[in-house]
């Protein structure tokens, strides 16, 4: 009998002390460049010698944005030297992992932020308000005029993050070889473009390779119609100023439809990702491909000059080019903000304002995308800049952004559900389902 | 063995570690859900009650009906092909003339041993338009029927399902195999002393004979359909469209995407009590008197 009841307690003993083993949570952290002298304590008065470790959450996940965060790191030290990161991950989750450790209050002591996620942080009182600090220090002294218009303030009117990008069009590329090669026409109006998808077609070339997959490439896609009749594009049906049903916008979903219907997109759009959309692009298999700015780079590695991008979206009819200068993309309330519960706020204010502009110089230094925010007349890029990249650095000044992503517009059940109106208008729903439901969108989310 | 049992310092040092952790991360969370669904909540600010208005915009929302729907049609389809194929090959199986049976056996577990994310990968190559298996396959037996099988609404989540009905036929398969495994030969014997051939003794003898297997198999199938979500996820994200939304990935799109966590918590309620009824459906008509042998 003893000797079973110690057996009983020494088996709940063990199970206990397993149980207490699985606990904790496993953190997926790396270390940055860290002083040989540092120590883990937490951010301190800057002034003194003692070292802090500040903790990041920023894109850390392959051979450049790592190259990028060590770049950065190094801007820093140079007037914080006892300043060290530990690098938290950026996870491409829509920003769900930050606003459970928002709710956790859990959150990293500076922050990758992006348009969608910075209102509810906000409003939870999760990140600071960088109104004064970016007053008191003159911050914008240093954006471009089109940084502070499209890329600082968000929808309340207030400063969360320190931008790292500018405005970025997102643009319609096109093979130049393939065209030259099937004698077509590089369009520059709607019936050209149908010329130009029935052209592909008869010689099994995919018209275009778009990654549907995404929510915000069919709403990109959308744009580059509806912006032609109706500049506000799905902002502004987000807002509840505009309906499906109203005339523009009925003729740019009409020519969609048309789009469409010619065989614009390879099969299984919906369900191809960028990988994929790419690969038919860059082989040859597919004419032209959507994309943002960014891009540019990537493409140029692999297609070196075959490739240009279109001046206009070629969606408008002949006889009208009144928007031709309207473009999807713009800029987007997207950079690094502060915790609230930060330590030491304006050191860690300071430390990732000089982040932000580390990180835009680094893109534009060392991989030529011109789309920084701040004025770039100092620095000298170290890579040859593609023909594209020049061409469109001289371009956005002129482009209109009057539209928005449909992932970064703070109306997030609009934002959610018209993309998914779009991928069954995509394949096969009809033109006036498709009104339809989107004015039940608009009537039910819009303006929210 | 009475001893044993009849010990209750044993049973409860052994039992109410588990039933403590699992009432921690199971009936805790589902308390909490249905508490929240009550609730106006963005995730992170203070909730705010609402009452009923989350249920009541609930009941007037297509998606829900569309998403039950789903959720029910992708339940079916794993009852008739989960369950009925591997019906079959553990029939097959019981039959002592066919060769390599314990190979067959291992064999058909392997699906169940891969993740979801590598039969969702090796689907989508599989139902790719362009070069994928089964258009190819069409193609070669020069049928014009290729199919856009994940960009389709009217067959994306017949296409899901189907994944499913793959990845999880083997645990259907282990289980009926098992409950006709535990049937004793006698009663095979005595019915081919009556004369009954291999598809009497199999329906009117076997099949009867393992009934509450059955029963654990259709509450898994039935609860698993009208809850999935890993596979549209991975494979459609729910797409195109809505086509393959089940209540799960509704509860999903509500909390993380919308940001609509008091409705999402509506949403999972709602599924709880579908799984429930399905569940409370299925024991009172299958119920039967446990067999001894």
């Amino acid at each position: 009998m003893r000797k079973r009841s110690f057996l009983c307690v020494a088996l709940t003993t063990v199970f206990l002390f397993c149980l207490t083993a699985c606990s904790g949570s496993v953190q997926n952290v790396d270390t940055a460049k860290v002083s040989e002298s540092a120590q883990p304590e937490t951010a301190k008065d800057s002034g003194s010698d003692e070292y802090i470790v500040l903790k990041l959450y920023t894109h850390y996940d392959s051979g450049d944005t790592n190259k990028r965060v060590e770049y950065c790191t190094e801007k820093v030290q140079e007037k914080y030297p006892n300043v060290s990161f530990e690098i938290d991950p950026y996870q491409q989750d829509g920003g769900q992992s930050i606003k459970a450790r928002a709710a956790t209050g859990d959150l990293p002591d500076i922050l990758f932020l992006n348009d969608g996620s910075i209102l509810p942080l906000a409003k939870s009182g999760s990140i600071l308000t960088l109104d004064d600090y970016i007053e008191k220090n003159d911050y914008t002294s240093g954006l471009s005029q089109s940084a502070i218009d499209n890329c600082l303030y968000s929808s309340d009117g207030h400063i969360y993050q320190f931008p790292v990008n500018g405005v970025q069009p997102y643009l319609w590329y096109y093979n130049k070889d393939l065209f030259d090669q099937y004698n077509v026409k590089v369009p520059e109006n709607f019936d050209e473009l149908l010329t130009a998808i029935q052209t592909f077609r008869d010689n099994d070339i995919i018209p275009m390779a778009l990654f549907a997959k995404e929510p915000w490439v069919s709403g990109t896609f959308f744009d580059a119609f509806a912006m032609k009749e109706a500049p506000g594009g799905l902002k502004a049906l987000s807002e509840g100023t505009a309906k499906a049903s109203d005339e523009g916008y009925k003729k740019a979903i009409h020519k969609m439809k048309q789009a469409i219907d010619a065989g614009i997109f390879q099969q299984g759009v919906t369900n191809a990702d960028f990988d994929t959309a790419f690969a038919l692009f860059s082989s040859g298999k597919a004419a032209m491909f959507q994309n943002g700015g960014w891009c540019i780079t990537d493409i140029n590695k692999q297609m070196d000059d075959n490739v240009d991008y279109f001046d206009s979206y070629p969606t408008n009819d002949a006889d009208y080019t009144d928007n031709n200068g309207c473009f999807a993309g713009g800029g987007n309330a997207e950079g690094y903000g502060v915790a609230a519960n930060t330590a030491d706020p304006e050191l860690a204010m300071d430390v990732a304002a000089l982040f932000a502009k580390a990180q835009a110089e680094y893109d534009y230094v060392k991989n030529g995308l011109v789309n920084a925010p701040f004025n770039t007349e100092n620095l000298i890029p170290e890579v040859e800049l593609p023909d594209m990249s020049k061409k469109m650095g001289k371009q956005l000044s002129e482009m209109k952004f009057t539209s928005k992503n449909v992932e970064m517009i703070s109306n997030r059940e609009f934002g959610t559900a018209f993309p998914e109106e779009l991928q069954k208008f995509i394949v096969g729903e009809s033109e006036e389902d498709f009104i339809k439901a989107v004015d039940a969108l608009v009537e039910k989310a819009g303006g929210q | 063995m009475n001893k044993m049992l009849g010990n209750k310092k044993a049973i409860a040092a052994f039992t109410l570690p588990v039933l403590f952790v699992f009432s921690l991360i199971v009936f805790f969370p589902i308390i909490q859900t249905i508490q929240k669904s009550f609730y106006d909540w963005d995730g992170l600010t203070k909730p705010i009650f609402s009452g009923f208005k989350n249920y009541a915009e609930l009941l007037r929302d297509p998606l829900f009906y569309q998403a039950s729907k789903n959720g029910v049609l992708f339940a079916i389809v794993l009852v008739i092909f989960q369950i009925g194929i591997s019906t079959l090959l553990a029939l097959a199986l019981m039959n002592p003339a066919i060769p390599f049976r314990r190979f067959f056996r291992n064999a058909y577990f392997i699906p169940a041993v891969l993740s979801v994310t590598v039969a969702c990968q090796l689907f989508s190559s599989i139902y790719n338009p362009e070069f994928g298996m089964i258009n190819k396959l069409f193609e070669t037996f020069g049928l014009d029927w290729q199919q856009d099988w994940l960009s389709d609404t009217r067959c994306s989540l017949l296409a899901v399902a189907f994944v499913s009905v793959w990845h999880g036929m083997g645990y259907q398969f282990s289980i009926i195999f098992a409950g006709l495994k535990s049937v004793p030969d006698q009663y095979q014997e005595a019915a081919m002393i009556d004369g009954a051939n291999r598809f009497q003794i199999n329906t009117k003898v076997l099949i009867p004979l393992i009934k509450d297997t059955y029963r654990i198999c259709l509450i898994m199938a039935i609860t698993g359909g009208i809850n999935a979500y890993s596979y549209m996820q991975i494979l459609t994200k729910g797409g195109p469209g809505t086509s393959s939304h089940t209540l799960t990935y509704m509860t999903f799109r509500s909390a993380f995407t919308i940001g609509e966590y008091g409705y999402g918590c509506a949403v999972a309620a709602m599924l709880i009590l579908q799984c429930l009824t399905a569940t409370f459906l299925i024991n009172k008509f299958m119920r039967s008197e446990s067999i001894t042998y």
